[in-house]
């Protein structure tokens, strides 16, 4: 009697394991997620490459999400962004950073798992600029680090600071 | 009383067992989980500046054949179709896209294959086409050599390795 007893709670407890999990599966994952793969012209985990394929790199806080557009058949979402430190480049005020990936049409589009940005929060930003849409696009993942405490952010631009050092200026990989 | 907790043990290393299978599938990058195939067939349209490195691309791929990657026509739907681009703030050089419904997309970004060798161009395709075949990027830097490496090389054909992971997918 006692045997059945904790073998129904272990399987009760086991259910609800479960149910919690699919719950949180079904509730926090977007409906439809449309992914892009896609082939890096430099390696995004060599900092001296990334910095040298890059104009700018600097820290910056979100302020708004200031617009969508769909390039190329995509969508991508823009953000009013207030520089705080400059690392490459010159940049000040406040300036557009543009974000591939962004939502159009209940489909979630992401690149290269590259979460959001999120208004209030601070990031390095790695970008290149866009003349003919006057705004900064970020490095997917490599390029918009959140930054959590005042620590990290002076150990990230430690790192920067270092890679810009040693940058190699971008070429054609012929 | 003992009988209850083996029971019990049982039954969570069952669930455990589970779990660790379902992260397992979850961690197996090489394969993207989907893919533009079609009954053996990707039937491909659209145009490219660079056709003849796609020619070459397309080739390489076919010479492993399981799966046959051939222009659309009018008696098949279109499973991919390629265009151009030309981008300067974005770092690919060449993008596949999956959608659940309609075509799949490849896109060439020509403000870098402009300036790349003819290694380098069919390079791009070729990893692309890869994605089409549902197989996922390499990271690591023991994979550099071969095709399926995320980040443009001068590889023309499929490597050994890429060779594997076709036939993971498409060996019968």
């Amino acid at each position: 009697m006692r045997i059945a007893l904790n073998i129904k709670r272990t399987l009760i407890v086991l259910v609800g394991v479960l149910i919690l999990i699919t719950g949180y599966i079904y509730f926090v994952t977007p409906k439809q997620i449309v992914y892009h793969s896609y082939q890096w012209v430099i390696d995004p985990s060599d900092d001296s490459k990334l910095v040298g394929w890059a104009e700018n790199v600097f820290i910056g806080k979100v302020n708004s999400q200031t617009g969508n557009k769909t390039r190329i058949g995509t969508p991508e979402t823009q953000f009013s962004v207030e520089v705080l430190d400059n690392i490459k480049g010159k940049l000040d005020g406040t300036i557009t950073v543009n974000q591939q990936g962004g939502i159009e049409q209940g489909k979630l589009y992401l690149f290269e798992n590259d979460k959001m940005l999120e208004v209030g929060k601070t990031y390095l930003f790695i970008t290149r600029y866009s003349k003919e849409e006057n705004w900064h696009t970020l490095v997917p993942s490599y390029g918009d680090i959140l930054i959590q405490d005042e620590m990290q952010k002076k150990s990230l631009m430690d790192r920067f600071i270092n890679a810009h050092r040693t940058q190699i200026p971008f070429t054609s990989n012929q | 009383m003992m009988k209850s907790r083996k029971i019990r043990f049982l039954l969570l290393l069952t669930f455990a067992l589970l779990v660790l299978s379902l992260t397992a599938v979850a961690a197996d990058v090489h394969s993207l989980g989907y893919n533009s195939v079609d009954a053996n067939e990707i039937r491909w349209g659209g145009s490219n500046y660079y056709s003849s490195n796609r020619t070459t691309a397309i080739a390489n791929w076919n010479s492993l054949n399981h799966i046959n990657i051939a222009p659309d026509d009018a008696w098949h739907v279109e499973d991919l179709t390629f265009s151009d681009v030309n981008l300067s703030d974005v770092t690919w050089t060449g993008r596949y896209t999956h959608t659940p419904i309609g075509a799949d997309k490849i896109e060439i970004n020509n403000y870098y294959l402009n300036s790349d060798g003819d290694p380098e161009r069919t390079n791009t395709f070729l990893h692309e086409l890869g994605h089409a075949l549902g197989i996922g990027d390499h990271d690591s830097s023991q994979y550099s050599s071969i095709a399926m490496y995320y980040v443009q090389t001068s590889i023309t054909s499929p490597q050994s390795h890429d060779i594997v992971d076709y036939n993971n997918l498409w060996a019968p």
